[in-house]
């Protein structure tokens, strides 16, 4: 937190709230401890429709303030229908969501005053795996590539800093850049 | 039954610095060490191990390295050696062999140990067993194949240990680059695992790094300014290694070395390792983190005009990260017959049996005073008081901090009763009892004598109790009638400063005593009002290791102006390579000093205005007198001399820490710390600054509201943008 004299830095990021939280959770760790939910329906072939609604953490059940609805579904090039963005696509996308959320949170506590962020993501992958064709390629992504066009008031060396930081503190960058232990069961 | 004032568990350099400084305070106390004295460093650390810290360094409380290797890394051995002689040097009543079963609070009248067979009762207990006692080691480590051999590094001797093949290495801090290096070298192709890590070089513009650090006050930032200090007591140690060659061991070298480098190891699942694919952010974070460092020493030595005795500044090659890293490792092939978990180390409280820890284990307490728990301390923790707590010479400080908040608080408690009580100013506690625990000398009887021969001329000069410490300046400059701002004393002890100091003291009603004499001294009875009002008693002022961190962010403190400094132009900076060099017989200018700084005049007043927040009150030795202590030293014999401080670039990077007891509290016969700089406890309001002498005080109000309620949590609530960053673990 600042509170020098200098222009007011303003990325819309209520630091003080997140600083209190973390503050305040320091001390109640059990409140710390978060379930994300979604969940997804077959509509039909491979299209499927998932909705997030709620969440457990802060020790209550909480709410979004509406339920947020995706349409999932692969290209016609996968003889599919296309009714919605590839899964593969939206772990990008919530890659691409979290990091730009750092940077912007970050800037905010580097009173770095952004202007426009930009991320761009690619995600190589062979898809010899998934189609068991080739043993020796894996499912997933060779490599997930994220370009950030930032312009703000920082020197190269700042925005680099700022992207940095923004990685260390990503959870989903650590969801995809480290092994997660998932377990899927029949209901 | 024993019955004694003070228990120190642990004789390692934290719980010996700490026996220094109660029997400066004529507070009776045993130390209990479970193998023999620097156990740990015997018996738990690699043959090759040096410390990462620089010999002129390494010092303890009334001893200062003054070795001919001021330069070097002192091997765990000789630092062994060098803490059993300290333990002589200052008659510390080490009970060896004796091992704490169990820690237990034993109502107002304080705490019982069990010890071997023994019930211990005291006052007060100082945990000083150390950070690193336990490896921290991860809990995928179950699913490591039996096939493969897995060893931490406290069992770790040599590669020879190991069985022949590739070797995983886990965990890229100071502990684990070494290693990795180490076993490549035998032959043994390592795979290095890399997690969240401290890269720094290991010399700077031809400086060693610890001496940027400190030189740069860095290491004197005080727990309770760091912005966020759980982060900071978190940091994984340093990327260095303290090799005769003092060569810098990082990720780069490394990698030329042939070993090869991979992300942190994630799990293991089936035999097979899986590391993390956030290897280059990881790399770019401590890159960034090491430059801001070097930003902040270039503006430094600038701000000192020190730019012509250092070499240019330069900034060292990012860390190359292949493309191509394996993202996985069959532990089951072959490749791999050992992993290594250099992940880290925890201490070991198993017989603490007093709720004083946290959800995670950790003891909770502010500034090593433990909380919860009245008159428990704990010692030797990374950045337990400052960053410098991290390291050996931390200990210094740290120990000078807590004996004189353990002081206050056996006074404290007795002062109800005392006040009813004729006060018995000189009661000599009865000879005899603590014989029966050790020999009231230490091991050799004139060995102690001996040891004060050899370790220093200057503690030759004097009662030994007296030699250390910051207070010889102040008493001195009080009982020769100076004020330290008119005429510095001369920091050396001088026959004549020491009979001046002996009738302040007998002025005084006190009484002298050797530690000698202290040693094997028997109390009567803990609850005795002569133990407390004994003799003696005084309130003047006076580790860490290698598995431990510094924290080279939040490195914002350095002012933009440029302040006037003298320097003292003195001959041109040798060479690098010619530092390491041993010196000359006798060659005065050879000192175990950041060079430069010894040779410097700084005034205090440019020093204070660049130093702000770190510069403290109780800094008494500017380093006006670098010369005359340079020239008294050589005096001195063997590796270390005695009290005869000075040429530690003090004036820069101040230890002094501000007294835990609260600003308006003052024992009557307390000496040294109100006259040395004219500051003491009772004037931290006042924010004196001492204009001509050492940088007297910083954050006068801070310390005025006083050090028992110091404000732990006060960190996260003003949190900077760096500072507002938790860390992960090492990796």
């Amino acid at each position: 937190m600042t509170t020098t004299d200098s222009p007011v830095v303003d990325n819309g990021v209520n630091v003080a709230a997140l600083l209190g939280a973390r503050d305040a959770l320091s001390g109640a760790p059990e409140a710390a401890e978060f379930t994300w939910r979604a969940s997804c329906t077959w509509r039909n072939g491979t299209h499927s429709h998932a909705t997030v609604t709620g969440f457990t953490g802060l020790g209550a059940e909480q709410q979004h303030r509406t339920t947020y609805e995706y349409d999932i579904d692969h290209p016609e090039c996968f003889a599919s229908e296309d009714n919605g963005a590839t899964p593969t696509e939206i772990v990008l996308v919530g890659l691409a969501g979290c990091l730009t959320a750092g940077v912007a949170a970050v800037a905010q506590m580097r009173d770095i005053q952004l202007r426009s962020v930009t991320a761009t993501i690619e995600g190589q992958m062979n898809i010899l795996g998934i189609l068991g064709a080739d043993p020796d390629v894996r499912n997933g992504f060779e490599q997930v590539t994220v370009r950030f066009a930032i312009d703000a008031d920082a020197s190269r060396e700042d925005l680099e800093a700022l992207i940095a930081q923004s990685q260390k503190r990503s959870a989903v960058f650590d969801i995809v850049a480290n092994p997660t232990k998932v377990l899927v069961e029949l209901a | 039954m024993i019955h004694t004032t003070a228990v120190v568990i642990g004789a390692g350099h934290a719980g010996l610095a700490m026996s220094r400084r109660l029997s400066e305070r004529s507070i009776d106390h045993i130390v209990l060490e479970r193998g023999q004295v620097a156990n740990s460093w015997r018996t738990q650390r690699w043959p090759s191990l040096r410390l990462l810290t620089p010999n002129w360094q390494t010092r303890l409380p009334g001893l200062d390295y003054a070795g001919d290797d001021p330069d070097g890394f002192m091997p765990a051995a000789d630092l062994a050696t060098t803490l059993t002689d300290y333990a002589q040097f200052i008659g510390a009543p080490v009970r060896t062999a004796t091992t704490v079963q169990a820690l237990r609070a034993r109502g107002p009248q304080g705490f019982q140990i069990q010890a071997n067979d023994d019930l211990l009762c005291a006052r007060a207990v100082v945990l000083a067993t150390g950070a690193c006692s336990l490896p921290a080691i991860p809990g995928i480590a179950d699913a490591i194949p039996p096939s493969v051999t897995t060893l931490t590094p406290l069992a770790y001797r040599d590669p020879g240990q190991l069985p022949d093949g590739g070797v995983l290495v886990v965990g890229a801090s100071a502990t684990g680059v070494q290693l990795a290096a180490e076993i490549h070298r035998s032959g043994r192709p390592v795979t290095l695992a890399v997690g969240e890590h401290v890269r720094l070089p290991r010399s700077y513009r031809g400086r060693d790094i610890f001496w940027w650090l400190e030189a740069t006050s860095l290491l004197a930032e005080r727990y309770d300014e760091i912005d966020d200090l759980t982060r900071a007591r978190h940091l994984p140690s340093p990327q260095l290694t303290g090799t005769p060659e003092a060569v810098t061991t990082d990720l780069n070298s490394l990698t030329a070395l042939g070993i090869r480098i991979v992300g942190r190891l994630g799990r293991v699942v089936d035999g097979v390792a899986q590391f993390s694919g956030g290897l280059a952010n990881t790399c770019a974070l401590a890159d960034l983190k090491m430059n801001r460092f070097l930003n902040r020493a270039d503006e430094w030595a600038t701000a000192t005009s020190l730019d012509d005795d250092l070499r240019p500044p330069h900034r060292f090659a990012p860390t190359r990260v292949d493309p191509r890293i394996p993202m996985e490792l069959n532990l089951t092939s072959g490749e791999i017959t050992t992993v290594l978990w250099a992940t880290g180390f925890r201490p070991d409280y198993s017989w603490l049996d007093i709720p004083v820890r946290d959800r995670t284990g950790r003891i909770r307490h502010d500034g090593g005073v433990v909380t919860g728990a009245p008159g428990l301390y704990v010692l030797g923790l990374p950045v337990l008081r400052t960053r410098a707590s991290t390291y050996i010479h931390g200990a210094a400080a740290d120990t000078d901090a807590l004996a004189r908040h353990l002081h206050s608080y056996l006074d404290n408690r007795l002062s109800a009763a005392s006040r009813a009580l004729p006060l018995v100013s000189a009661i000599r506690p009865a000879r005899s009892g603590l014989a029966a625990l050790f020999p009231r000398a230490p091991p050799g009887g004139a060995a102690a004598h001996r040891a004060v021969h050899h370790l220093g001329a200057a503690a030759r000069a004097g009662p030994a109790w007296l030699a250390g410490g910051d207070d010889i300046s102040g008493v001195r400059a009080a009982t020769l009638g100076q004020r330290a701002g008119q005429h510095r004393p001369q920091r050396a002890v001088q026959p004549v400063d020491l009979l001046a100091l002996q009738v302040a003291d007998w002025r005084a009603g006190r009484d002298l005593g050797l530690p000698q004499d202290l040693v094997g001294q028997q109390v009567p009875d803990p609850g005795d009002l002569g133990l407390v009002k004994q003799a003696g008693l005084d309130r003047d002022r006076s580790l860490g290791d290698q598995g431990a961190e510094l924290g080279p962010g939040d490195l914002s403190r350095v002012p933009a102006e440029r302040v006037d400094v003298g320097v003292e132009q003195d001959a041109a900076e040798p060479a690098l390579v010619e530092q390491r060099q041993a010196p000359a017989v006798g060659e005065p200018e050879r000192e175990p000093v950041p060079r430069g700084l010894a040779r410097l005049r700084v005034p205090a007043r440019a020093v204070a205005a660049f130093c702000g927040p770190a510069v403290r009150r109780g800094d008494h030795d500017a380093p006006a007198h670098a010369e005359v202590d340079a020239e008294v030293r050589t005096r001195g014999s063997g590796r270390f001399r005695g009290p005869v401080r000075g040429a530690q670039p003090r004036g820069l990077a101040p230890h002094g820490l501000p007294a835990p007891v609260r600003g308006d509290q003052r024992a009557p016969d307390q000496r040294g710390t109100q006259l040395a700089g004219g500051v003491g406890p009772a004037d931290e309001r006042i924010g004196v600054v001492d204009g001509h002498d050492a940088p007297a005080q910083g954050q006068v109000g801070d310390q005025a509201a006083g050090g028992l309620d110091l404000r732990q949590l006060r960190h996260l609530a003003v949190t900077s943008a760096q500072g507002g960053e938790p860390v992960g673990g090492p990796a």
